[in-house]
């Protein structure tokens, strides 16, 4: 099975694993009540490097826009190839932040300005965070503050490790895909 | 609640800081100075002069006054032997008359009496030890801001402003570094109720937020503040935040500075608003009798508060008629004109001075005004704003009839006196900031704010200029200082890791950093290998039976488009456009001057389609060159990083096809898959590009897949090799092995001068290419025919091994330099890599290296030192 940058402090953390389109994921760290809990209320951080990635040349519905000719086009698996683009998939490791102190760790980790107005729903960033180059993409679920970023996948670990230090004081939770199922994610 | 104050217990009471505890408990002497060792007290109470710095939990120089107290806190004094109350050291100042000013400048002139004496200078004239935290090294934290108004300062004029700005609807950041807002009202209380209605007024507004504790130390370019916060949160010691803010409102205010008088800094001589802090938010009583020493009404506030608080004041005089304090150590009485006062408490209500450091540092100018005996900020940039205080609109007028005394402290942090000061000037020394570096007034920890207003009336009045005329010294960022911790931030560096690293780790890796990357240099796997017996092991695996690397820190760059060929001939030496699909060829790229910058593969995947490798350290360089010398061509090329995507390895060894052939079905026999082919096919359960190459010598194939089968690829190659012996091996075998293959490193065996023709490698230059970058440089260096050095190999006589970087020596003079040099199993010999010169680069010329510091003699040559013939490659 794949296995994501993240699968070895994922195994720490206590991860109970399923199946995902091919990726072997962690399903909970053991209480999935608590971790919507965190969710909801403070932060949590989830892996959900199996999405499917390409760069594109041109422009697709729901694409990110990442500079002339190079849109980042996102999703679930099976997510058909665009036309002339390159499957990027393997390359990002993409890190899940959601609930509302999300925005108070992220500025402990990057210089952007990630306030409500200069990065609202749906923006797409690209910055420094935690000391490599990041995609942030703010997707809210639903009413809940939730920010995907992007990081090659040698960075993954270090930066997961980051996110975890800085959101220590906001009792941050690894949270698995059942929870995040839960949040309609 | 307590904590310990040099092995004694201090209780606490709420909102004690550790100098109102200590002061409460009946401490007075909270410090010895810097050169004389004179016993200190409380000066000012608002954390900005010297006099209560003292060691916290193992951090030196800890303002007493403005830091909270904690129960279990270890408070100890600092600077003086064996205590506080008795310093031995204080015998100093009976030697003053031989420490004039810039005394040291006089009297070590020379370089050698100064080493001798500068650490015992620096033993009795130190600030601070750092001790050892019981507690661990505390975290540190970095955060980043962003707001539309930030408000410098939380007293009145603050929050007015803040309260303004957040009225438009704007993000408002208030900071403030006090425990509580309200500025000189909270111990002057003058209209508390209406403060505490404009706070709740602020707090109850959404777009305004308030940072309490946080001092800013410095207005920076782009309207950029730098913030310190004390505590954060449990656990953090201190977060530096970086605020960004559209307009800057500075209420910083002003504070109280000390009046010039002999014996100005004894014990119990305090500013007036230090005694209010004291009376009015610890409920500590000061003193029993007071002398205040005030203009005019200028001290009928502080009267009225010494009274209330049961403080007898036994007499107020005007600054023109103090002669004296008086009292050894601790003050016992106050000698004017018009008498002597018996008292333990002097109380200065001292000149204030606008706190404009930011906005001199944001580019404003300070002139100063007779009428109002203040330097005030004029000519502000735009978007800097100044409220209250810190305009320094008083009408105080400044005393002017200090004397010239050798206890006359105008410099309490350096204990610089008035008399000093005029030596300094009859020295020659009389502009303001030389003086400064001369007699180090204003550099000691307050940083200017106790001693630059008395600093610069004594040079102004010495010197017979004007106030404007002298001017002020420079405002600096970080003011104040800032500990190297919080500048530093979280204890988090960011690492890269190949997607093997755990399993790297289960077999036992000793780590090798290469930048941010984790490689392994030689693999321990029953912890009792060292690194010369491991690194012999796995070079035999590789050269007798079968090796495996990871080598996924390579830098690796998809290049595709119908103009990815045109642009790799472009940037690198060698022509790429005749590159058949399936190949695979070594490539350099130089700059305008020819000299190498990277090196790596080229892989033609398709006809528009080309799969790159670079160094591990120059993936981002080389990218970034893609696309400077792509841009405004409007060529069809898309370069993508696809480093961190991909697993890569090189399996290597007599063995490599047998381990392979067991993974894959594609035909790996040399006549279908020739050395330098590259082929896409599944590996296992993944589909992989594998490119027949040998950087270590043997044949091999580089195999790149996708990341997420690191894991597993490298696992099932190990173990379909265990039946021929395979072994994983690391970057110190694989540099042996490629050493005996004589191919370069760049950066290791090239420098920042090295072109194609002085690392040997002249058949990678295509001069007959219409055009790449370097080619007009190494045209000339070809037409010219000079070379500066060669690099070619050597082998040594003897098993001795020199260091990278051991001089090649010709007649006692050094001529140049090994780049590589390890002892090499195959040869039986030491060998290695050196620049030589021009006329040395010859097969058998002898050459001498120096070894340990002794000559040894080499052999030139410029063949490989293992398989010259390339045959094992190829096989």
């Amino acid at each position: 099975m794949k296995r994501s940058a993240l699968y070895h402090p994922h195994k720490i953390a206590g991860a109970l694993w399923a199946e995902r389109h091919g990726w072997e994921v962690a399903a909970s760290f053991g209480n999935v009540e608590r971790e919507l809990a965190h969710a909801r209320a403070g932060v949590a951080l989830s892996d959900i490097s199996y999405l499917r990635k390409f760069e594109s040349p041109a422009p697709r519905p729901g694409s990110w826009k990442l500079a002339e000719k190079r849109h980042l086009v996102m999703g679930e698996p099976p997510l058909e190839a665009p036309p002339g683009a390159l499957d990027i998939t393997s390359t990002y490791s993409v890190i899940l932040m959601t609930g509302p102190r999300s925005r108070d760790v992220l500025c402990k980790l990057t210089s952007m300005n990630v306030s409500d107005k200069a990065c609202g729903n749906l923006a797409c960033k690209q910055a420094s965070l935690a000391h490599a180059h990041s995609i942030v993409i703010r997707q809210d679920l639903g009413q809940l503050l939730a920010y995907k970023i992007l990081v090659t996948r040698d960075y993954a670990e270090s930066v997961w490790d980051s996110i975890l230090h800085a959101g220590h004081e906001f009792h941050i939770t690894p949270m698995g895909q059942d929870a995040l199922d839960g949040l309609g994610a | 609640m307590s904590f310990k104050f040099d092995g004694q217990d201090v209780p606490v009471q709420a909102g004690d800081t550790v100098a109102s505890a200590l002061y409460r408990s009946g401490q007075r002497i909270f410090s010895r100075s810097f050169k004389y060792h004179r016993p200190r007290g409380l000066l000012c109470c608002s954390g900005k002069c010297p006099n209560c710095m003292v060691n916290v939990d193992g951090s030196p120089n800890i303002r007493a006054c403005v830091t909270p107290a904690r129960n279990g806190m270890v408070v100890r004094h600092q600077n003086a032997w064996p205590s506080l109350d008795s310093d031995a050291l204080s015998i100093t100042q009976h030697f003053d008359f031989l420490m004039p000013a810039g005394w040291y400048y006089k009297v070590f002139t020379n370089p050698s009496t100064w080493h001798a004496v500068e650490p015992h200078i620096r033993k009795i004239a130190g600030l601070g030890e750092i001790f050892e935290n019981p507690q661990g090294i505390p975290d540190y934290e970095h955060a980043w801001m962003h707001t539309e108004t930030a408000v410098i300062g939380g007293g009145p004029a603050g929050i007015a402003a803040a309260l303004e700005a957040a009225a438009k609807g704007g993000e408002v950041v208030l900071v403030d570094d006090q425990p509580e807002l309200g500025g000189h009202l909270r111990y002057q209380k003058r209209n508390a109720s209406a403060l505490d209605d404009q706070i709740a007024a602020l707090r109850s507004q959404a777009n305004v937020r308030v940072l309490q504790r946080a001092s800013c130390f410095g207005l920076y370019e782009g309207n950029l503040l730098g913030l310190l916060l004390a505590n954060p949160h449990e656990g953090a010691a201190e977060r530096l935040i970086h605020l960004r803010a559209q307009e800057i409102v500075v209420a910083t205010g002003a504070y109280e500075t000390p009046l010039l008088f002999d014996n100005n800094d004894l014990v119990g001589v305090m500013l007036s608003t230090a005694a209010q802090r004291l009376i009015n938010v610890h409920a500590i009583v000061p003193g029993s009798r007071a002398v205040i020493i005030a203009h005019g009404s200028q001290g009928e506030d502080v009267n009225a508060d010494l009274r209330r608080a049961g403080v007898s004041v036994v007499a107020t005089v005007a600054p023109e008629d103090v002669v004296a304090a008086k009292g050894f150590g601790s003050v016992s009485g106050l000698k004017s004109k018009k008498g002597t006062f018996a008292c333990d408490l002097v109380v200065m209500c001292g000149p204030r001075v606008p706190d404009a450091g930011l906005l001199s540092q944001a580019g404003g100018k300070l002139a100063w005004s007779d009428a109002r005996g203040a330097f005030a900020p004029v000519n502000l940039p735009a978007n800097i704003f100044a409220v209250g205080d810190v305009l320094g609109e008083f009408s105080e007028p400044l005393p002017r009839n200090f004397p010239d005394s050798k206890r006359a402290f105008v410099c309490i942090c350096t204990d610089a006196t008035s008399r000093d000061l005029k030596q300094g000037i009859a020295d020659g020394f009389e502009q303001i900031e030389t003086l400064k570096r001369y007699t180090t007034t204003t550099m000691g920890p307050c940083q200017g704010r106790m001693c630059q207003l008395n600093a610069i009336s004594v040079c102004s009045r010495d010197t017979g200029r004007t106030m404007n005329q002298t001017g002020t010294t420079t405002s600096r960022p970080p003011n104040p200082g800032v500990t190297l911790g919080a500048l530093a931030g979280a204890k988090h560096h960011p690492i890269r890791r190949t997607p093997m690293h755990h399993a790297h780790d289960e077999l036992g890796a000793v780590w090798l950093d290469m930048s941010e990357w984790k490689r392994p240099r030689y693999y321990n796997p029953n912890g009792k290998t060292s690194e010369s017996e491991g690194v012999a092991a796995e070079y035999r695996a590789v050269r007798e039976r079968a090796g495996l690397i990871d080598v996924g820190t390579l830098g690796k760059l998809r290049v595709r488009g119908k103009d990815a060929a045109k642009l790799l001939d472009k940037v690198y030496t060698n022509r790429f456009s005749d590159l058949r699909p399936g190949r695979v060829r070594y490539a350099v790229i130089c700059d305008d001057a020819g000299t190498i910058l990277d090196d790596g593969t080229v892989s033609r995947i398709a006809e528009d389609s080309f799969f790159i490798t670079t160094t591990t350290g120059n993936l981002d360089f080389v990218h970034q060159w893609f696309d400077w010398w792509l841009a405004g061509t409007g060529w069809d090329v898309r370069v993508t990083n696809v480093t961190g995507g991909l697993a890569s390895v090189n399996l290597a060894g007599p063995k490599a096809r047998d381990v392979l052939r067991k993974l894959t079905d594609v035909d790996l026999d040399t006549k279908a898959f020739p050395y330098m082919a590259c082929r896409e096919a599944r590996v296992g359960e993944t589909s992989a590009v594998l490119l027949r190459i040998g950087f270590v010598g043997e044949t091999g194939w580089e195999i790149h897949y996708p990341a997420e089968y690191g894991e597993q690829l490298w696992k099932a190659l190990l173990e379909a090799g265990a039946e021929f012996g395979i072994l994983p091996f690391g970057v110190e075998a694989q540099r042996l092995l490629r050493l005996e293959k004589r191919h370069v490193i760049v950066g290791v065996d090239t420098d920042a001068l090295t072109n194609p023709y002085e690392a040997d490698m002249a058949w990678i230059a295509k001069l007959d290419k219409e055009d790449f970058i370097g080619k007009a440089a190494l045209s000339r260096a070809v037409a010219s025919g000079a070379l500066r050095e060669k690099l070619v190999g050597f082998i040594l006589e003897g098993k001795e091994i020199p260091e990278d970087g051991a001089p090649v020596v010709e007649d006692g003079i050094p001529v140049g330099r090994v780049t590589s040099s390890r002892y090499s199993p195959h040869r039986r010999a030491g060998i290695g890599l050196a620049f030589v010169p021009p006329e040395k680069a010859t097969e058998g010329a002898p050459i001498s290296v120096r070894v340990n510091g002794l000559l040894r003699t080499a052999t030139v040559t410029l063949e490989a030192f293992y398989d010259s013939e390339g045959a094992r490659l190829r096989q």
